[in-house]
């Protein structure tokens, strides 16, 4: 089975301007967080596998079709835009109404459609008031649920969270996991990186309008070859010993080929390694031997920031 | 070989025409509730009024005067902007991303923008006729003339930013076209607006020796110039890319 996605060879250039050069990429399911600095490409990414622009070189598929020429394949794709823009003398009921009817669907199931909807991003109060009386956060989530209204396998969010609220972030960023659970295949694009971390831990990344890293996030780490990780090590102990205990670790544990630094950090020790699987595997059975439990294994190295970082800096 | 991969299996839903009237007719809703066609409407029953009652113009006149003047102003206000005024408040992108052609999308948003010009011209040209007679022609020159300009210059907004400049100088071509003798004439739709409306031509000493169209010329000229243009417009619209400003 191919993927639901699949960019091969693909140039756009805006005059002069590489938008996407040479992209290769193929999509499948589930939730992918789309990451780049401003100007990278993403943006252009979605308009590309959204059909509104068309590749100077290579080609887009969607299920093998080429969405620029072939309409159908709208009928399962939703996609948010990362413009602000509406009718703005519509209501969200009936804006969100009004495009799902564009999918095919006869008036009283699309306002059924766009009632559910408006009610999954938490906007069922508010579907009464024009787009133009509407606060950011408010646009946003209409924005999405026209996006998800028709039901689509393939959801395009671009800069989805842009101008939400804290709590109205953390309930989009669980519709968009609740989205990937359903079989969806749901790109995201977003500078944001914490925010992607939240929803998935599979990530594009491209800079220059180029591919530099596709999949999950701490394989992608691998990425980062011999430079060394940093793990954070929770002990149980009780407040007294806590200290103590911390440093007989973290000089048992500097003691050996593995840890290239050690030190105490709020009472849990923190190693630096360039083998983190043998970390795994070793520091456990270190601590047990001195008799020690250990309580968390962490590492601050293995996040989506410090990888982003890496990628798009090298 | 490989299938092509499919896109999940759905309930069948429908994207005929139905679907395209709703948006034509949600649009065409939105339009006439705008102030500038509102404007429209009024000014165009005012200067009827005005035509018929106050200047005592004779029926033909007023219609002449209606159909040549204000008529093709109103489609180039109307419609030259049909896809311009999308791209500019960056809303295209909705529309265009749903499983109909582009093209179906285009001149549904066509015929939302002619409901306020024809509700503009027509009564407009209704209110001056003098007989039954004139009042079935006035009006069928009026629609005919309304869908030929405003098909026109749709056209020339899918083509150009300028589309209202160029529309401009296309209207100021039409009535110079009158004024100079021999077939150039025929190449202005006016001549055959006029003809359809059973006008006489305002081309001042050159009105002598120029022949009338017949009506039904005159009407298969003004529908194929909407055809065409229609169209033209929606095949371009079908290889074009969206590009809307951030």
């Amino acid at each position: 089975m191919s993927a639901t996605i699949a960019l091969r060879g693909v140039r756009k250039l805006f005059g002069q301007v590489r938008a996407l050069d040479e992209l290769d990429l193929e999509l499948d399911s589930g939730v992918i967080g789309l990451l780049g600095p401003n100007g990278s490409g993403k943006s252009t990414m979605i308009k590309l596998i959204a059909g509104q622009l068309r590749p100077d070189a290579g080609d887009v598929r969607l299920w093998g079709h080429d969405p620029f020429k072939s309409p159908e394949v709208f009928r399962d794709l939703g996609l948010c835009p990362e413009q602000d823009r509406f009718y703005e003398d519509m209501r969200g009921l009936e804006f969100v109404t009004a495009l799902t009817r564009l999918q095919g669907f006869r008036a009283a199931e699309a306002r059924e459609r766009a009632t559910r909807a408006l009610g999954r991003v938490g906007m069922e109060p508010y579907a009464g008031k024009r787009m133009r009386e509407m606060s950011r956060g408010m646009r946003q989530r209409t924005k999405i649920a026209q996006a998800i209204a028709h039901d689509p396998a393939l959801v395009l969010l671009d800069e989805p969270l842009s101008g939400t609220d804290p709590v109205a972030r953390a309930d989009l960023i669980q519709l968009i996991r609740e989205l990937g659970d359903e079989g969806r295949c749901v790109i995201v694009s977003s500078h944001v990186l914490h925010e992607v971390e939240s929803m998935t831990r599979e990530v594009v990344v491209i800079r220059h309008g180029r591919l530099r890293a596709q999949g999950d996030i701490t394989r992608l780490r691998g990425l980062l070859g011999d430079r060394p990780y940093r793990i954070r090590l929770g002990l149980m102990s009780d407040g007294d010993n806590a200290v103590a205990e911390a440093r007989r670790l973290a000089a048992a544990l500097i003691g050996g080929a593995l840890v290239e630094a050690a030190s105490i950090i709020d009472g849990a020790v923190e190693i630096t390694t360039t083998d983190l699987d043998a970390a795994c595997r070793e520091i456990p059975t270190i601590a047990r031997d001195l008799d020690l439990t250990l309580a968390s294994f962490t590492s601050p190295d293995a996040d989506l920031e410090s990888l982003y970082r890496y990628l798009v800096q090298r | 070989m490989n299938e092509p991969p499919q896109a999940p299996q759905r309930a069948p839903s429908r994207t005929g025409e139905g679907v395209v009237l709703a948006w034509a007719s949600l649009h065409l809703r939105r339009n006439l509730r705008r102030r500038g066609s509102l404007a429209a409407i009024g000014t165009m029953l005012i200067a009827a009024l005005l035509l018929r009652f106050v200047a005592d113009e004779p029926s033909s006149a007023s219609a002449r005067i209606l159909l040549a003047y204000p008529a093709p102003l109103l489609a180039l206000f109307f419609t030259s902007g049909v896809l311009r005024e999308e791209v500019e408040d960056g809303t295209l992108t909705y529309s265009f991303t749903r499983p109909i052609r582009r093209s179906r999308l285009y001149w549904a948003r066509c015929a939302a923008h002619f409901g306020p010009l024809l509700l503009a011209v027509l009564p407009a040209v209704a209110l001056v006729a003098g007989s039954f007679s004139q009042l079935v022609y006035f009006v069928l020159a009026g629609a005919a003339a309304c869908l030929a300009y405003g098909l026109l210059f749709a056209l020339f907004g899918v083509l150009s930013r300028g589309a209202a400049w160029i529309g401009l100088a296309f209207l100021i071509w039409e009535h110079s076209a009158l004024r100079v003798p021999g077939f150039i004439q025929d190449l202005s739709l006016l001549t055959y607006i006029h003809g359809l409306a059973g006008v006489s031509v305002d081309a001042g000493i050159l009105t002598y020796g120029l022949d009338m169209p017949s009506r039904p010329v005159s009407l298969a000229v003004l529908l194929s110039v909407a055809a065409l243009s229609g169209l033209l417009g929606g095949r371009l619209v079908e290889g074009r890319e969206i590009s809307l400003g951030r």
